[in-house]
């Protein structure tokens, strides 16, 4: 499943500054917050590394990626429960989103 | 109408914003990533509507609105659709947009609120008695024992009493004393009304609060620790003041 940008293209309509807000905003905390992410993982704090996901989660359903925000939900779920089953899938998407926001044209 | 969003992600904070920024009846006042904040400002002014997210660290939307003696309009707004048939538990939520927010549904939650603000304004409804309070005659001084002599402090004038030991610290304006006494002893002397036990070791007077970080508030210069179970009371008497 690749991101799109259709959700912010459909809300903004037509205004390109706000998308370009967004899409900042996203690339800003994005990687930070992958990078926390990992470091609650390194840790074995899986409670904080689902809270990282679920805000993670967010951002990923704005680049309307549904299949990957079942995954993300899925690996969520199982983080609280100490299971670190999709940790490979979730870097995937994350670094998916990552390299889409950073290539787009805007 | 004024509204307020309380989101820990800041890009569903800027979709509201965006989103309310099309309606010209709708003024967002505030922007706010946590409840402490938001406190804050609900302390000060009162506010029509609030865009409220549920999954918060710390503090869920579910608590935020039972700290609220008198909730507006609330508008959930949240990626957790499992959790929304909790709203049926509280009067004030009016609609659930799932995130990310479809601007249709946005609008036609906004049309409720609308709706329900137009038909309050037109009962012209007497607003809502609040519920009386314990009376407001608290002493003004209490007299402590310090090396069999009695001083008298102005209870106005203390900003925090510290559990020691078999002592406890009595902290304020011009106010530096050692008495040996318990943290619950000087409670039950002090007015319920302006001092809170925000710790086991702590009773502050809610009037001298500077600050409030999630965990902490600043009294003077002092920085008193609030425990976890302590969070949600304090709130709710913080929004009685």
């Amino acid at each position: 499943m690749e991101p799109t940008f259709s959700y912010l293209d459909q809300l903004s309509g037509g205004n390109p500054e706000f998308k370009m807000r967004i899409i900042k905003i996203i690339l800003n905390e994005l990687p930070k917050d992958f990078d926390l992410y990992h470091y609650a993982l390194s840790l074995n704090n899986y409670f904080w590394a689902a809270e990282i996901v679920h805000r993670i989660k967010q951002k990923i359903s704005f680049l309307q990626m549904n299949e990957s925000l079942k995954l993300a939900d899925k690996h969520e779920i199982e983080l609280r429960e100490g299971n670190t089953t999709y940790v490979e899938e979730f870097n995937e998407i994350v670094n998916k989103i990552l390299k889409f926001l950073e290539n787009s044209p805007e | 109408m004024d509204c307020i969003v309380l989101d820990d992600e800041s890009v569903s904070r800027e979709i509201v914003r965006f989103l309310c920024e099309k309606e010209p009846d709708i003024k967002l006042i505030g922007s706010f990533s946590s409840p402490i904040e938001a406190f804050k400002l609900l302390n000060q002014q009162e506010v029509d509507l609030i865009f409220l997210d549920i999954h918060m660290p710390d503090f869920s939307g579910f608590e935020f609105i039972q700290t609220l003696k008198k909730p507006p309009l609330i508008i959930i707004t949240s990626s957790d659709v499992e959790q929304a048939t909790e709203v049926f538990d509280y009067e004030s939520i009016i609609d659930f947009l799932k995130k990310p927010i479809n601007p249709d549904k946005f609008q036609k939650a906004i049309n409720k609120a609308r709706k329900i603000l137009e038909d309050k304004e037109e009962k012209k409804e007497k607003p809502i008695a609040r519920t009386s309070r314990p009376s407001a005659n608290p002493a003004r001084h209490l007299y402590i024992n310090i090396d069999k002599k009695l001083i008298k402090l102005e209870v106005q004038k203390i900003s925090f009493v510290e559990a020691q030991g078999d002592y406890v610290s009595v902290q304020g304006e011009a106010i530096d004393y050692r008495v040996h006494t318990t943290l619950t002893n000087m409670a039950q002397k002090l007015p319920e009304e302006i001092f809170f036990r925000v710790h086991r070791s702590y009773l502050i007077n809610l009037l001298k609060i500077i600050d409030i970080q999630d965990n902490t508030i600043l009294i003077d210069k002092s920085v008193i620790p609030i425990s976890r179970s302590k969070r949600v009371p304090l709130m709710q008497k913080l929004n009685l003041i």
